[in-house]
């Protein structure tokens, strides 16, 4: 399973991966989410001008860098049932949520000292939506090549 | 004739809007009923401050709650239910049954003056529960938790490091907590005072507040919204009730440390077998005092302290601030004897399921925060299990824990629990 996606503003804006997104980010907590792959960025929340919040700009490039080779993992693991990662990196922690067999992942940027617990529960909740919409995607492809 | 069936429902909102999710959780709960709700409770988390305020978030349930309908509830960490595990939203149990009694009360200040508030509160249900022609009583009460003082020079914070800031910090904790209410939240003085009165009833004693910021924290009753406040919901009923209660954690070994200096009447702790209070701490649980840092509670909800009550049952208290050599917990401890007490995520895990009967016709109660911190998202193995056995259930995720049962005549104050009503 895999939802197909490009990087196009408009279309996020319209994707409903996007709307989950648009919640999580809401949370103070959250810095920063998307679905992601290794090299890409597939969803982002729909509001592209305010998609991560300013604190995380500075340390952004070199993120997105350890982001990268942890998707290698992800590609590697994914398929045995890898379901989560993460690391810190400085004062920030990043969360990833694997897309069951695939090498997606919801990807969360979080205060290292934000309350994790509580965040998991919400980050789970949006992987769950994610995948109901993940879902009903292939559904409507299935139909539509039938 | 066939007897009357009591019902229940849970209601669930995740929008943002305040008014707009006080108006779907209420809908969301009564429209399972066949007839109006006898009484509903109503919890959110403390998201609605800004996406509307409370007053709109009340607004939106009463402009779909029949008028009249007794309400209570408040802000909490999160909550539990038949749609799932949640840290953002609001949720709501409506139940309606003929035969039952339901009276609502509220005490004030519950910081200032936690037996005063307790009396003013249980004043009020005990003439509901002495009127009653049932047997079986119960009483669930939300107490304004702890909340994180600001004091200048030292400001706001978990970990106070320093000498002078840290004895400053330790001295105005208490002045703060009475004089201004911001501070350590004496539940367990409230609990104790309204079980003297209430001695019938099982009691379930949950602590409200926000994202455990500890920044505030708010009560509702009716279509009011009140902080440093306990509101409470007294049932009769001829129904058979069943509170359990359960944590996950035993002592680590039987080694004993022994307060041996304390204020706040045992809530601040400064020395431990005569030595810095943190400094054994760390020692006990073999922790590198380099640890000693904000993140210091993502370790400890594993390794909290415990004492005993008289009938030795075991109370996990975690520790709040830490303040230079010493510490305060959220609750006074009834033994000078502590623990280290330990758990993994299974016996948490196995202590939630434990405390559901499953035979009951709904399971409503409270749950530790610290649970949610040290289980986070593996809590949904517990909601997937609890969901088999129960078509509504909605368990609260609060920042203390109390019980009180008329068989044990003791009134217990926990941290890391799980307190559960069955209702049969």
């Amino acid at each position: 399973m895999e939802y197909n996606i490009s990087g196009d503003v408009d279309r996020m804006r319209d994707d409903p991966i996007a709307k989950v997104l648009d919640d999580l980010l809401k949370l103070d907590d959250i810095l920063a989410c998307m679905v992601a792959r290794q090299n890409m960025i597939s969803v982002m929340p729909s509001d592209d001008n305010d998609s991560f919040k300013p604190e995380i700009n500075q340390i952004w490039d070199i993120l997105h860098r350890a982001m990268d080779d942890v998707f290698n993992v992800i590609r590697e693991y994914s398929a045995a049932g890898l379901a989560e990662m993460e690391f810190r990196l400085q004062d920030y922690e990043a969360l990833f949520y694997v897309f069951p067999d695939t090498e997606n992942a919801l990807v969360a940027i979080i205060p290292a000292l934000a309350n994790k617990g509580l965040l998991e529960v919400e980050m789970e909740n949006s992987r769950r939506e994610i995948l109901k919409i993940m879902g009903e995607s292939e559904k409507e492809r299935e139909l539509i090549t039938a | 004739m066939t007897e009357e069936k009591l019902e229940t429902a849970v209601g669930m909102s995740r929008k943002w809007d305040a008014q707009e999710a006080g108006k779907e959780v209420a809908r969301s709960a009564i429209e399972k009923l066949s007839k109006p709700p006898d009484f509903f409770l109503l919890f959110s988390t403390i998201h609605y401050k800004k996406h509307g305020g409370f007053e709109g978030f009340l607004k939106g349930v009463w402009d779909v709650l029949p008028e009249g309908t007794p309400l209570v509830g408040g802000t909490v960490a999160g909550f539990m239910n038949n749609y799932g595990c949640y840290t953002r939203g609001a949720t709501a149990l409506a139940m309606s049954y003929s035969k039952m009694n339901i009276a609502t009360s509220i005490g004030h200040n519950t910081k200032k003056n936690p037996k005063k508030a307790a009396e003013e509160c249980a004043i009020n249900l005990l003439e509901n529960l002495k009127n009653s022609k049932y047997h079986n009583n119960f009483i669930f009460q939300l107490t304004s938790g702890p909340t994180i003082p600001h004091f200048p020079g030292v400001g706001s914070s978990f970990i106070v490091k320093g000498k002078f800031k840290s004895s400053l910090a330790s001295k105005l904790i208490e002045t703060s907590t009475k004089k201004l209410q911001k501070g350590i939240g004496r539940e367990e003085e409230v609990l104790e005072s309204i079980s003297k009165i209430l001695d019938n009833s099982s009691i379930i004693s949950g602590s409200s507040t926000d994202d455990m910021k500890l920044s505030e924290n708010y009560q509702f009753i009716n279509n009011n919204i009140y902080t440093n406040s306990v509101v409470a919901i007294s049932i009769s009923t001829d129904k058979n009730l069943c509170v359990n209660y359960k944590h996950g954690f035993s002592k680590h070994n039987n080694e004993i440390l022994r307060i041996s200096d304390m204020s706040f009447g045992g809530k601040i702790v400064r020395k431990i077998n005569n030595t810095d209070a943190i400094k054994e701490f760390f020692r006990a649980i073999n922790l590198s005092e380099d640890m000693f840092n904000e993140k210091l509670h993502r370790k400890t909800f594993f390794f909290p302290l415990g004492f005993e009550y008289n009938d030795n049952t075991l109370s996990p208290v975690a520790i709040g601030a830490v303040l230079g050599g010493g510490f305060s917990f959220s609750f006074k401890t009834e033994s000078n004897d502590l623990y280290v007490l330990s758990a993994t995520g299974e016996s948490i895990v196995n202590a939630m399921n434990e405390c559901i009967d499953t035979d009951a016709v709904m399971a409503f109660g409270i749950s530790c925060c610290a649970n949610l911190v040290t289980l986070g998202d593996n809590i949904f193995l517990v909601q997937e299990k609890i969901k088999k056995h129960h078509q509504d259930f909605l368990i609260l995720f609060t920042m203390g824990e109390g019980v009180y049962l008329p068989s044990e005549k003791i009134s217990k104050f926990f941290n890391e629990t799980n307190v559960i009503l069955s209702i049969k």
